[in-house]
């Protein structure tokens, strides 16, 4: 194992190569540690051929240690796999949904050290030895959040099936702003879509949380 | 058991449906009952499981040893599969069937055309289909298999697609039905000479997505005596049902449509498509469960949108503000297969406003690319725009206040022809309501475009009509278990509205128990209680009327066994909070789980949704408002308010109606301002087919949004006195919009979105 300097070309497909996803991510990249294999730039050119161009080749497997919502899990993953592959497909972490996977939608959006990722557009070899916080951990077995509260007490959803990501963008902006304006509310979730249009609900949800939160609920 | 024949309007199609008369259908609640749950603000009982993660969705569902599906699909607008190698995916390790036209038996999909089609007319149709033990590798197969294709001839403007010359898209013709579907009533040429004003006008609208958060996808399982279960992503796992037993000749009892929580629909999902014969003919071929997934490119490219369409309207009026004539031309890019909701914009024109002479002449034409489906107020939307612009150029011509021109121009009538009434309506209302909360006329430019200086607004009005009725089939079972425990038993969809809530409110209130008794069960066809689904705005107004017939037939059961079983005269007892109580002996109070742990059986009371009134017309109206802030230096376009003020009779959950409302607006937000499919004509390729290129409005575009709801029920409807309403705040918010900038900037932009290019663009050509 040894320290990057500069992220390796880890074009999972083409796709991941959309300026959001660079965005998206870029606060996760820098400096993560990543175990190389000398199939891995093989692969990424492979990813960037037109698909007919495509030779196959077999699957690359590796293992990351990771923490996540509180517990270290060494995982196998495919090199391909996203960390929203990882926490949907192999630890069965499911209430983290992929609508875009190309880091547009903000549906994937979980926590990775502080910072609110969209976990369709990071490889999961990327996450090694980080703290990824997912909806499921966000609250005790036994209660809920006061964002999740919030989301119920103002109808911050209809479908539900962005809300994971919505709560979890509110949650990084509450770990890093515990009294946000609405402006602030709503940037944090600028890059969440709902097609429901809830958003009349969830910037009210992200007060009632912030508030909650700073009166200790 | 007596049958009837009851007119059923959904979503523009009238039919006539045989339904049984309820023999013990209970009383509307009419306008002065004491309800102590329905018309509250209650928020989602299942809103747990939606924020913790623990609601399970279609794309969630996990088997052992379950496959993943990958579809091949065509490049080409217009092709013939010349030949399909697959010799080198076959040799992908976990690659465990191929599927393609060559080796599959045809099956066809009703409105979509047969499954694998050799001949492929728009770009994302199905050329063959994998299945492998990872998404990966089911990438990696849809990679090597090599097609060859002969390209045709391709057409992708309805207009040009009507020429002699242009390229034939579909073999039954160019336009669906052969020819223009033509509805007139009077004499719209009469109408022309007993004008003071006509104005015409052309409107090109964008073809825009449902683009729900969960993809379609489904999980198939063959069980072992060849009977099918599928999870899937839909509005009607009836629709669902009745479709995959049709596409592979089984009984309805052998196949099973469930699903547990659904992640939103707009009209995409109302029945049987390619992907659910794809993945169940996979899961057939392989013994295993295979799932699918769209890719967010193929939900954008091949499940359906609302079509593009160019309108021309002419309209006139009388310096009294009489309407004389309305004549409207549409044509509409119907897709590939034409679609059942082609031919729905005619539909404000004829009933909207009260006028004698009216024409609309639509045109559904095939075109290479993917057919249009429904989606939220099909049709109505696309003609609500240009009709409502032409209302305010007449009413600026004849100097009169647009929303007194239209109050002018209402009508009374649900049938103008037949003059058959509407049930309820509270168009009016919803003026005046709506009218005040933007601040009407204090806001409203009475010159269009007065404001000095360049940066100029304005407020604008659009109006709503939308059938809403609902209508049978819709059916429920109350059962009382012997625990006390109350289950609400039906196949109904909760798509992400919240009708679980709504539904177990109007059970709770009925049975007269604490909400937090009754557990919903819905969403899957092995509960054998059928409604068709959630679609047409008709959930509501269908299935609470069968709710209260069913909770009313088990509260009646319970009162006779205790009656019976303590001696007490049946007609002196109650149900109270869940305590049964007697009007003679105040000390007399048994609760529910006390009496039901007597029962030998579970108590079911079974109701369902009898025929429409036969002398009204049940219909939705409303008015939106928009307030905007044009630069005219740039083009550039600020909604800066939305009102929307809606009558949909009774508002079971406010809250939730609210919820409505502020997703129509979204869609109507989006509609008008930012979201367009953009074709490259070249090539026939769709080219916004992801969230950078194709713009949904995120929390900073959405302005502030003020839902109103008219305060007023519907008499007449159903038992519940409710109306649908899931549609229809999507309707008038481009019309609001449209004319906001024309009172800002006194030009009517005819072509959305209402992008800073195209703004700028009509104001320089006007002039200004």
């Amino acid at each position: 194992m040894r320290q990057q300097q500069r992220p390796p070309r880890l074009a999972r497909r083409t796709l991941l190569k959309a300026a959001g996803t660079v965005a998206a991510s870029s606060g996760l990249l820098g400096g993560v540690r990543i175990r190389r294999r000398g199939r891995l730039s093989g692969q990424a050119l492979a990813a960037e051929l037109p698909p007919a161009a495509r030779g196959y080749r077999p699957a690359v497997m590796q293992a990351v240690i990771l923490t996540v919502n509180g517990t270290e899990y060494t995982v196998e993953v495919d090199t391909r796999d996203t960390l929203a592959n990882l926490l949907r497909e192999r630890l069965h972490l499911t209430g983290t949904h992929v609508t875009c996977d190309r880091g547009e939608c903000g549906a994937c959006t979980v926590v990775v050290d502080g910072r609110a990722v969209y976990s369709c557009s990071v490889l999961a070899v990327q996450v090694q030895g980080r703290e990824v916080l997912t909806i499921e951990g966000l609250a005790a077995a036994d209660g809920l959040d006061p964002i999740q509260q919030a989301f119920i007490d103002c109808d911050g959803f209809q479908c539900g099936y962005c809300t994971a990501g919505q709560i979890m963008s509110i949650k990084a902006c509450l770990m890093r702003e515990p009294d946000p304006t609405e402006a602030e509310i709503r940037n944090a979730v600028a890059g969440n879509i709902c097609r429901c249009g809830a958003y009349p609900g969830i910037i009210a949800a992200g007060l009632q949380a912030a508030k909650a939160q700073r009166q200790g609920r | 058991m007596p049958f009837v024949k009851t007119r059923v309007e959904i979503e523009g199609h009238v039919s006539e449906v045989i339904v049984e008369v309820p023999e013990n259908e209970v009383e509307p609640w009419g306008k002065d009952a004491q309800l102590r749950i329905v018309g509250q603000r209650i928020p989602r009982i299942e809103g747990v499981a939606r924020v913790t993660g623990k609601a399970v969705y279609t794309a969630d569902v996990q088997l052992p040893g379950m496959l993943w599906c990958k579809v091949v699909r065509s490049p080409y607008p217009h092709a013939e599969i010349v030949e399909i190698d697959t010799t080198e995916a076959e040799k992908i390790p976990g690659v465990l069937a191929i599927l393609h036209h060559g080796n599959t038996e045809p099956i066809s999909v009703s409105g979509f055309g047969p499954v694998f089609n050799p001949v492929l007319r728009y770009v994302g149709a199905e050329v063959a289909a994998v299945a492998a033990v990872s998404e990966h590798v089911a990438r990696d197969a849809v990679a090597a298999i090599r097609v060859t294709y002969r390209t045709l001839p391709f057409v992708l403007d309805p207009q040009k697609a009507l020429e002699p010359d242009a390229p034939q898209v579909h073999p039954d013709g160019k336009v669906l039905g052969g020819g223009p579907r033509i509805i007139e009533r009077g004499d719209v040429a009469q109408g022309e000479r007993e004008s003071d004003v006509i104005v015409e006008r052309t409107f090109r609208l964008p073809a825009v997505h449902h683009c729900c958060m969960e993809p379609h996808g489904c999980v198939a399982v063959w069980e072992r005596d060849d009977s099918l279960t599928m999870y899937d992503s839909t509005q009607s796992v009836v629709n669902v049902q009745t479709g995959l037993a049709g596409a592979f000749g089984l009984p309805r009892s052998k196949v099973r449509v469930l699903r547990e929580y659904m992640g939103g629909g707009f009209g995409s999902k109302t029945g049987l498509e390619k992907y659910h014969v794809i993945t169940a003919l996979l899961a057939r071929e392989t013994r295993q469960p295979v799932k699918l997934t769209l890719e967010r490119w193929e939900e954008i490219v091949t499940t359906g949108h609302r079509p593009y369409t160019v309108q021309t309207i002419r309209a006139g009026c009388r310096r009294d503000g009489t309407l004389t004539f309305l004549d409207l031309k549409a044509w509409v890019s119907a897709g590939a297969e034409g679609g059942r909701f082609a031919l729905n914009s005619g539909i404000p024109v004829r009933e909207m406003y009260l006028c004698p002479n009216v024409r609309t002449e639509e045109y559904a034409v095939y075109t290479n690319h993917m057919t249009n489906t429904a989606m939220r107020g099909p049709g109505n939307k696309e003609g609500m725009a240009p009709l409502e612009a032409v209302m305010d150029l007449l009413a600026h011509e004849i100097g009169m206040d647009p929303i007194e021109f239209r109050k002018k121009n209402d009508t009374p009538w649900g049938d103008q022809v037949a003059k058959i009434p509407y049930s309820s309506k509270g168009l009016s209302q919803a003026y005046d309501l709506g009218a005040k909360e933007i601040g009407w006329a204090g806001k409203r430019r009475k010159v269009a475009g007065s404001d000095p200086g360049p940066i100029k607004r304005g407020v604008g009005v659009g109006s709503l009509i939308w059938g809403a009725g609902g209508g049978p089939p819709s059916a429920a079972n109350v059962i009382i278990n012997t625990d006390g425990s109350v289950i609400l038993q039906s196949s109904f969809n909760d798509i992400g509205e919240g009708a679980m809530t709504a539904m177990a409110m109007v059970c709770a209130e009925e049975l007269n128990v604490p909400l937090s008794l009754i557990q919903v069960r819905a969403g899957d066809t092995g509960l054998g209680v059928f409604d068709v689904g959630t679609y047409g705005s008709r959930l509501t107004p269908s299935l609470t009327p069968a709710i209260r017939n069913a909770a009313a037939d088990a509260r009646r059961q319970v009162l006779q066994a205790v009656s019976e079983l303590m001696d007490v005269e049946v007609n002196d007892l109650y149900m109270e909070e869940g305590v049964v109580r007697s009007r003679t002996d105040p000390s007399f109070a048994q609760p529910l789980p006390n009496v039901a742990r007597q029962f030998t059986h579970a108590v079911v009371g079974r109701g369902f949704r009898g025929p429409n009134p036969s002398d009204y017309r049940v219909t939705a109206f409303g008015a939106q408002f928009a307030e905007v802030e044009v630069d005219t230096r740039t083009g550039q376009v600020k909604v800066l308010k939305l009102v929307a003020a809606h009558d949909c009779g009774r508002a079971i959950n406010p809250f939730l109606v609210e919820g409505q409302i502020h997703g129509g607006l979204a869609l109507g937000r989006g509609y008008a301002m930012s979201e367009e499919r953009v074709i490259d004509p070249n090539t026939g390729v769709v080219v916004t087919c992801n969230y950078t290129d194709y713009k949904l409005p995120t929390a900073i575009d959405m302005p502030e949004q003020v839902p109103i709801i008219v305060p007023q029920i519907d008499e007449f409807s159903n038992n519940t006195n409710t109306k649908g309403m899931a549609e229809p705040p999507g309707i008038p918010t481009a019309a609001a919009i449209v004319n906001a900038i024309y009172n800002a900037t006194g030009v009517v932009v005819t072509e959305l979105p209402l992008t800073a290019e195209r703004v700028l663009r009509a104001l320089r050509t006007a002039g200004k």
